[in-house]
């Protein structure tokens, strides 16, 4: 790195050429006032506070905009621009309420900072003053313009961080605003409610909502945590006072996600205090729910646990885990599941997820994860190829990182059939039809090698099967894929050439992939794209299957599967289980357990008498819900550990009370295989941890289980576990890696399958076309597809009393084609019906769906969306077809409410 | 009068269009309807609050409805 020599207040120092004088000051340690620099957006040089003296140059330039060179020599505190900065405070107090006494922000106001610092009370310039109404009318953000000092961090935020544009400034002189179009109030504006802008913004003009009048921001105490909701894994500081949790505060050292947060994380978390928590163990007498106490409970488990055991045998009981839970929580439900209740029968909903990717990745490439990291989207891709995966809703932040990419220069590719952001704004979208992603990535290979377009070294020197999927790649002609996908043979040929040409191509796909009838076999096409062009084992490249849950990674990684351990080491393999029996000091079954759907198969038909699910909702979330409820009906016993009554736990006969995020210690592991932790913010409310009821439980049973802390559970993990041996709850305080990490000195292991497959070779898997399980036809003429909308998580969020007083339910998409038809507008009550329910919804006539489709959400119990959706399952991966189904549509006749 | 459509269309290939539209539509209405604006932003394929950022800017145009005639009264001296 090039040096300058500079002279900073007198003080030779050598700082990075190109750096600003800023920048070179806050390298050697001194702070330059600031308002509209901040090291996250572009900079502006509006504010002007940053002024600082330099030898030479008559007037006194903005430090932030200002280039160090050679031999520059700076003041930044002379008479002059003391003066400066004084004059600039006292114009911009002027115009200010000055309602410090009562202000949120004090304490953390720049603009208070400074006056304080330079000694400005009020101001010698009169005028007139402001007096905007403030924006009160969203539950998120309170916007107070009379606050604003215009120095645009939010409209910049905005653009530059998440990307939305949804703030600009309006009018000029006196009455110039950042405001959004039209100055509208954000909620009736395209705003998505990130609260990027209230991260950035120096003054009280943009606070959080639920913080007002809770604290002032010195009594603030923050615990930095991992966010509970999706899998990117983003960090923020948990504000609490009083032992109360208050609010989200955006904490820049997240090494994910630095300040960027989404609607979820930074305004969802209220659920944790929803009045509808459960606090206390209920044990149902008589059809009712009544309120138990620890021991009682504990005492009912163990004894009906115990009588099933001796009368059924193992098999007859079957456990669930949660993606949603710690990774520490998910090892102590596989081990008293596997070494006390004597089965393998555990899962957790990546079988209703991402087990196709665990499967199909593991048969390609030997390792069922992510093999970049996310990072790589802004630092090292050329170009973004999306395949059936919506980051901006169900990913924000990684969505927002892919918009940023995008405008930086990276090309983006989306394959999607509905139009989401991304694929409006990616530079070719390819609108394949539903459940033809199979017949769509042959044919790009078709074109690949048809053009010699192909990796041929990397082929020959690190794949196998070649001539196979070379052979099948020949039937998918550009024609007959045209054919098939709704694709044109134009758009295959851009897509396969730039692909193919890309250098640093990564390819994200999700659930648009794997919950399919094929969605393994989705998932092995992929992999045969990115290793017919080389595209792994290298930065800006892989195969990025994008986890939906915030640990569903670590559910995976914990062993919360039917066939293996943590760290994915398989039951049927001697010398793992022999490792785990010594450890549990118990004999484990060789046997592979059920998975999700045969679980509840086997209740259904009465081979699964007792089950323990922690926190699952699989009557809202699995598909073909009413045949789960009647499995459910049929158990014995069913022992729910949850926060809510929820709809699966109304089944229950004993619901134990559990931890949320902010009451626990743990981790949760994101998606690109980064443990991170969870730290304890406040007490349970149930009086007891998650993981420390589990261990209760399991000791009542008759099988102890004593940890005093989650770090010791992960300590016991990591032991057994080659691939993570090197992580430890010390090393995560300090730094943040990705496993495989089988050593403390290790660094961890970003990237997959360098120079070498975790398999050996790579194997190519050819697929042919497999079409959905059901598709329309005369009596249920609509498609139904399904996924996730923004502002909403699969569970929890719908206890959130900000994000559900704002949306509160399903609004299911409805091209304009069938509204016309129905006589249906946006805000019409719709009945869906399929062979397997019928349920009522509202209308969202948009185009965003194709002619002949509808797309719901699954988030509201008003709309049980999956009594609707299909009984197919993926054959490899157990993984039901989500994404089509075979319905019908009417018109309800009934006043919207 | 003229469909602000195709006013602001009309300028779609233009370098700084934008402006050039908003003139085009405050000479046929004496007003930049907010419609406008927002087709503007489609047209010009710029964020919607930059398109309104631009029409608010200038204090010769004005967005929303006004009367036909404008008295403009110089205030400040010769």
């Amino acid at each position: 790195m090039e040096l300058v020599k500079m002279k900073i207040n007198g003080k030779e120092v050598e700082v990075p050429a190109g750096s600003t004088v800023l920048q070179a000051a806050e390298l050697v340690g001194i702070d330059i006032p600031r308002l509209c620099y901040d090291p996250d957006l572009s900079p502006l040089g509006a504010c002007r506070l940053c002024v600082v003296e330099v030898k030479g140059n008559r007037l006194l330039p903005a430090s932030c905009v200002t280039p160090v060179f050679e031999g520059m020599e700076v003041e930044t505190e002379s008479p002059d621009v003391v003066e400066a900065r004084k004059t600039i405070l006292e114009l911009l107090v002027a115009n200010h309420p000055l309602d410090c006494l009562t202000c949120d922000k004090l304490g953390a106001c720049k603009l208070a900072d400074y006056a304080y610092k330079y000694g400005v009370k009020e101001s010698s310039f009169t005028g007139e003053k402001h007096s905007y109404a403030i924006d009160d009318s969203n539950p998120f953000i309170l916007r107070d313009l009379n606050k604003c000092i215009l120095c645009g961090a939010c409209v910049r935020a905005c653009e530059e961080m998440t990307g939305k544009d949804n703030l600009s400034y309006l009018n000029r002189g006196f009455n110039r605003k950042a405001t959004t179009a039209g100055d509208v109030p954000y909620i009736e504006s395209d705003c998505v409610f990130c609260g990027q802008c209230v991260a950035v913004c120096p003054t009280g003009a943009l606070t959080e909502k639920t913080m007002s009048g809770q604290a002032r921001r010195w009594e603030i105490e923050r615990v930095q945590t991992t966010c509970p909701f999706c899998g990117t894994g983003c960090n923020f500081d948990l504000a609490i006072n009083k032992g109360k949790v208050i609010g989200v505060l955006s904490n820049p050292n997240a090494p994910v996600n630095g300040r960027s947060l989404c609607v979820k994380g930074r305004f969802g978390w209220d659920y944790i205090y929803s009045d509808k928590r459960l606090k206390t163990p209920l044990i149902k007498r008589n059809g009712k729910f009544e309120e138990a106490s620890w021991d009682e409970a504990y005492d009912l488990i163990a004894q009906k646990f115990n009588e099933n055991k001796a009368k059924n045998g193992p098999d007859s009981f079957a456990a669930l885990s949660s993606a949603r839970c710690t990774n520490e929580e998910s090892y102590l439900v596989q081990r008293f599941t596997r070494a006390y209740l004597g089965t393998n029968n555990v899962d957790h909903c990546a079988r209703v997820c991402h087990a196709p990717s665990v499967a199909g990745l593991a048969n390609s490439f030997g390792s069922g994860a992510m093999t970049n990291i996310l990072s790589e989207v802004n630092n090292e891709a050329e170009l973004l190829f999306l395949i059936g995966i919506n980051p901006t809703e169900a990913y924000p932040v990684l969505g927002y990182k892919m918009r940023q990419a995008h405008r930086h220069g990276c090309k983006l590719v989306v394959c999607d059939p509905r139009r989401t952001e991304l694929a409006a704004e990616s530079d070719i979208w390819l609108q394949q039809k539903h459940g033809t992603d199979i017949p769509l990535l042959n044919g790009l290979m078709h074109i690949i090698i048809k053009e010699g377009l192909e990796d041929k070294k990397f082929i020959a020197e690190r794949t196998e099967n070649y001539e196979e999927m070379k052979a099948l790649a020949a039937e998918y002609t550009p024609e007959r894929v045209s054919e098939l996908t709704g694709v044109s043979v134009e758009d295959l040929y851009r897509v396969a050439r730039l692909y193919a040409t890309t250098d640093k191509a990564m390819i994200f796909y999700s659930l648009g992939i794997t919950e399919h009838i094929c969605g393994t076999r989705n998932v092995m096409s992929i992999a045969n794209l990115a290793m017919l062009t080389g595209h792994i084992g290298r930065p800006g490249v892989g195969v990025n299957p994008v986890r939906g849950q915030n640990n569903v990674q670590g559910a995976c990684d914990m062993g919360a599967l039917p066939n293996v351990y943590s760290g994915y080491q398989s039951v049927t393999d001697k010398a793992a289980r022999e490792k785990h029996e010594k450890a549990w000091g118990a004999t484990l079954p060789d046997k592979v357990g059920l998975k999700i759907p045969e679980m509840f198969e086997a209740a259904y038909e009465g081979k699964v008498k007792a089950m323990y699910i922690l926190g699952e909702n699989p009557v809202l979330t699995d598909s073909n819900a009413n045949h789960i409820k009647k499995a459910l009906e049929n158990l014995d016993f069913l022992v729910v550990q949850e926060l809510f009554l929820t709809e699966t736990a109304e089944f229950a006969d004993v619901v134990l009370p559990s931890s949320s995020f902010a009451e626990t210690n743990g981790t949760f592991t994101n998606t690109e295989r980064r443990p991170q932790r969870v730290r304890q913010a406040i007490e349970p409310l149930p009086g007891k941890f998650g993981w420390q009821i589990i261990c209760e439980m399991s000791s009542r049973m008759g099988y102890p289980m004593s940890f005093n802390h989650p770090g010791e559970i992960w300590a016991e993990m990591a032991s057994l576990s080659p691939s993570m041996a090197g992580i430890s709850y010390e090393r995560m305080e300090k730094e943040s890696v990705h496993w495989p990490c089988p050593t403390s000195d290790h660094p961890g292991t970003p990237i997959l399958h360098i120079g070498k497959f975790t398999r050996g070779l790579g194997g190519f898997q050819p697929n042919d076309h497999i079409p959905p399980g059901e598709m329309p036809d005369a009596d249920y003429p609509i498609l139904l597809c399904t996924g996730r909308i923004m502002q909403h998580y699969n569970v929890t969020t719908q206890y959130s009393a900000g994000i559900n007083s704002v949306w509160d339910k399903e609004m299911t998409e409805v091209h304009p084609q069938e509204a016309k038809k129905l006589g249906l507008v946006t805000g019409s009550r719709m009945r869906v019906t399929s062979r397997r329910g019928s349920i009522v919804t509202n209308v969202w006539v948009t185009d965003k769906v194709q002619p002949g489709v509808i797309w719901m959400a699954h988030h509201h119990s008003e709309t049980p969306t999956n009594e609707v959706t299909s009984h197919h399952v993926c054959d490899i991966a157990g993984t039901y077809e989500y994404k089509v189904c075979a319905v019908k549509i009417e018109k309800v006749q009934e006043v919207n409410q | 009068m003229a469909d602000y459509k195709e006013i602001v269309n009309a300028y779609k290939d233009l370098p700084g269009g934008l402006i050039e539209s908003y003139h085009a539509l405050q000479r046929e209405y004496s007003y930049i309807p907010e419609d406008a604006v927002v087709y503007a932003a489609q047209v010009f394929d710029i964020p919607k609050a930059k398109a309104y950022g631009v029409a608010t800017f200038y204090s010769y145009l004005k967005v929303g409805q006004r009367g036909k005639n404008v008295i403009r009264i110089c205030e400040s001296a010769p």
